[in-house]
Parts: C-alpha cells; structure tokens; sequence
C-alpha cells in the first residue's frame, strides 16, 4: 500500500532560497535590536545617576555639609556600583 | 556569544525559511516576516540556546509559537475582511517554483490539513523523523505525535488518492 513517504521525503527535502535582501534586512533588524538595548542599559545608568546626584543635592541644600552629607554620599556611591554591576551582570548573562 | 548567533542564523537561514514557508502555506501569513520574527525573538533568548545539542530545534520551536501568533491575528484580519481571503497566494513566489503537479498536490493536500496535524508532519521531514525532538517543539507527548502523525498521514493519503496520485 503506498503511503506517499518517498513523496514527501522528496517534497520537504527542496529548501526554499531566502528572497533576495531579507539575509540582510534581518540582520539589519538585529543590529537595531542590540542598539535599543545598549540604549536602555545607558538610560537606566543615567537615570540611575540623575537621581542619585538630586538626593545628593537636595542634602546639600537641606543639611550642608554634615553628617547627613557623608550617609548620601554613600547611598549615591552603593547606588552608582549597583547600577554598574546589574548591567554588568545582566550583560554577562545575556552574552 | 553575538557572533556564534549569527553563524547559527546562516547555516540554518534556508531550513528556517523553508519550514516558516510551510508553516505559512495558503495562510496570509508571509513567511518572510515569520522568519523575520523568529530570528529577533531567537536573539532575544539567544542565552537558553544549546549550541552543542540541537539549536534547529530551538529555531524551530520559536517559529512554531510564532506561527500561531501570526496565524491567529491573520484569522481575526481574515474574518473582518472576507474580501481579503487567501490574498498571495496566486502571486506567491513559492507557489511559482514549486510547479511540478505532484508538488502541488502534496502542497494543496498540506494546507487543508489541520495545524495540530501539518506541523508535526512538516517537523517529521525537517527533524529526520526524531519524535522525542517533534514533541519537545510542540509541546505535546510523544504518543500524541505519533497519533497525529498517523491521522496525518492518513488524510494527506486519501487526499492524494482523491486528486489521482
């Protein structure tokens, strides 16, 4: 009894060329996908250091130069290296 | 790891549109964009990919949940404009190639199969008949697509006896 295998065997073995550009067009795509994320991950760092310098500034206004002013200079700088190592490792695990 | 990607996208780049084409056959759907899809969403989750196992598999897993996505969307397009039915078909360039009447038999017998049936049987073909690989890209157990592999085969069968092969 035929069961048309040699049929389909044949059928699903042709592999259809790519049209022509869309090699290029999808790695075009790619490329733009790694930017907007490079993008993000420098939007966050800035945001990140944005915030930090306003509470930094907001103690100076507040309190001047004491000891207040060491206990924000301290969140600011965790802050800055958490920024940095979250990046970093999120990168890492990405890549 | 980006470079490695890459590779993987090039020397898969022909399996890859050739099985989104036939995910997409008679859809609406265009296969280039499936295949378009595939590739960014594959970046996305390029750290689950095993390069030392079998990274097709994982190519085409994501085609497959793709697919139904894009399928489902050209179904609701479908259905609020009837006059859009089976747009490019005609002017489809696969359609073209692939000219040969037993071709076009099999292609028409596949396209009127169910996609619970189609996929499994077009992953059949494309896995080299692995079926532990078919159910982990479908989600399903393997005695499940054995079962709809035989009622698969079966309907493309009498649909093929019908047209005179």
């Amino acid at each position: 009894m035929k069961d048309y295998d040699e049929e389909l065997k044949i059928y699903f073995s042709e592999r259809t060329p790519l049209p022509y550009g869309l090699r290029e067009q999808t790695f075009a795509k790619l490329k733009e996908a790694k930017e907007a994320k490079s993008n993000w991950i420098w939007g966050i760092i800035a945001f990140d250091f944005i915030i930090s310098a306003s509470i930094l500034y907001a103690g100076w206004l507040m309190f001047g130069q004491g000891i207040f002013m060491y206990f924000v200079t301290i969140i600011f700088a965790m802050s800055l290296v958490a920024a940095v190592v979250v990046t970093g490792v999120r990168n890492a695990l990405v890549n | 790891m980006d470079n490695d990607f890459e590779n993987l996208i090039v020397t898969y780049e022909k399996d890859l549109y050739s099985f989104c084409c036939h995910l997409t056959a008679g859809s609406g759907v265009n296969a280039g964009d499936l295949y378009q899809d595939t590739v960014l969403a594959a970046f996305e989750k390029r750290a689950q990919i095993d390069f030392t196992r079998n990274p097709k598999s994982f190519l085409f897993s994501i085609a497959v949940g793709k697919w139904k996505n894009a399928w489902r969307k050209a179904k609701r397009r479908q259905e609020k404009d009837a006059m859009s039915e089976d747009t490019a078909e005609s002017d489809n360039p696969e359609t073209m190639v692939q000219s040969s009447f037993t071709r076009e038999a099999i292609r028409t017998a596949l396209v009127a199969l169910h996609d619970k049936l189609r996929i499994p049987l077009i992953l059949y073909y494309f896995e080299d008949r692995n079926l532990d690989i078919i159910a982990s890209i479908c989600n399903i157990p393997k005695g499940t697509v054995k079962s709809r592999l035989h009622k698969g085969r079966a309907l493309l069968k009498a649909a093929l006896e019908k047209e005179g092969f």
